[in-house]
């Protein structure tokens, strides 16, 4: 969990290709430029703020059908909204790490069963393993 | 939009409209002259001889008059043939990714990325001196097409350079145009829907 950005050597043309990764990959060197990495950091930020999103947006869409379909009720989903809302917000804007000791450490509440904690743990843990 | 459709005719022996009715024709027994004719037999020559400046090849030879019928030669929209249309699915596994892809000959792709997401690095580049624009739609039902920006995963010249070297995903019916820049050595994102 500490990727670092390598810039591709002796490109044949145009500009070379940047990699985000655990270790460095041949035929690439790791960049120093401090304005650089901060750069390359944004970007990085505006995909984690973009996947934490759509994964709310998914996650909200299944309580919903869940709802719909008498799996819960209004008042558990609501409950659960209440009980996760750092969670959201901070999925919301990208936080995945934050995210990460968030759910581990929330204890369970309701429909916030440790079956549900367990598969967000999970996500997070796959998506913060891949990405930072 | 119908047409009129003027004939060749012998004026000596076609004979004459009913009342109140003309009749339009080229006289091949007058200089194939172009001529009115009332329901009392009398003509009036209307044009010069159809070999003259009323003869389609004279005063229209590239068929624009046609091209004003036609609503997308009217607009100037390109009509793609289907010959330049390529219809797609990978059923590779998850680990396949589209790298260097060919487009061949074809300049509209419809892309289906199957069962999983796909990385997208690049399109094979087109020759010195020709330029080219790809059409890529994402075709799938729920996966997505991932554009990777100036990815290794591609020859140097075959990669894609996207906004703000940020990549970003074709959904479901999402389409994306790619020009090639030979200066860059580089295809750059045209539009994108």
């Amino acid at each position: 969990m500490a990727r670092k950005f390598y810039i591709e050597d002796n490109v044949s043309s145009g500009e070379p290709s940047i990699k985000f990764e655990l270790t460095k990959p041949s035929g690439f060197t790791e960049i120093t430029d401090a304005d650089t990495i901060k750069e390359l950091y944004l970007i990085q930020y505006k995909y984690r703020i973009k996947d934490g999103k759509e994964w709310l947006l998914s996650f909200t869409s299944d309580r919903y059908i869940d709802v719909l379909n008498g799996v819960y009720t209004d008042a558990e989903v609501f409950a659960l909204e209440t009980h996760i809302k750092d969670l959201q917000e901070q999925l919301n804007n990208g936080c995945w790490l934050t995210a990460q000791n968030t759910n581990s450490s929330l204890g369970v509440s309701g429909i916030y069963t440790k079956s549900m904690k367990d598969e967000i743990q999970a996500t997070i843990d796959s998506y913060v393993a891949e990405n930072y | 939009m119908g047409k009129l459709v003027i004939t060749t005719e012998n004026g000596s022996t076609l004979g004459n409209p009913a009342s109140g009715e003309f009749y339009i024709f080229i006289d091949s027994n007058n200089s194939n002259k172009y001529t009115l004719r009332n329901s009392a037999g009398s003509d009036t020559i209307l044009g010069g001889a159809v070999s003259g400046d009323m003869l389609a090849s004279t005063y229209d030879p590239t068929g624009v008059a046609q091209d004003v019928y036609n609503y997308a030669n009217a607009l100037g929209l390109t009509q793609i043939p289907t010959s330049q249309i390529r219809e797609y699915t990978e059923s590779g596994g998850v680990s396949v990714d589209f790298d260097d892809y060919d487009p061949t000959t074809y300049n509209v792709h419809f892309l289906n990325p199957g069962s999983h997401d796909r990385d997208f690095t690049g399109i094979v580049a087109p020759s010195a001196g020709v330029n080219r624009i790809v059409v890529i739609i994402n075709s799938g039902t729920n996966k997505k097409l991932k554009f990777k920006h100036n990815d290794s995963g591609s020859a140097a010249a075959n990669r894609i350079m996207l906004a703000n070297n940020s990549d970003f995903d074709l959904t479901k019916g999402a389409s994306v145009q790619f020009i090639y820049n030979h200066t860059e050595d580089r295809w750059y994102t045209y539009t994108y829907y």
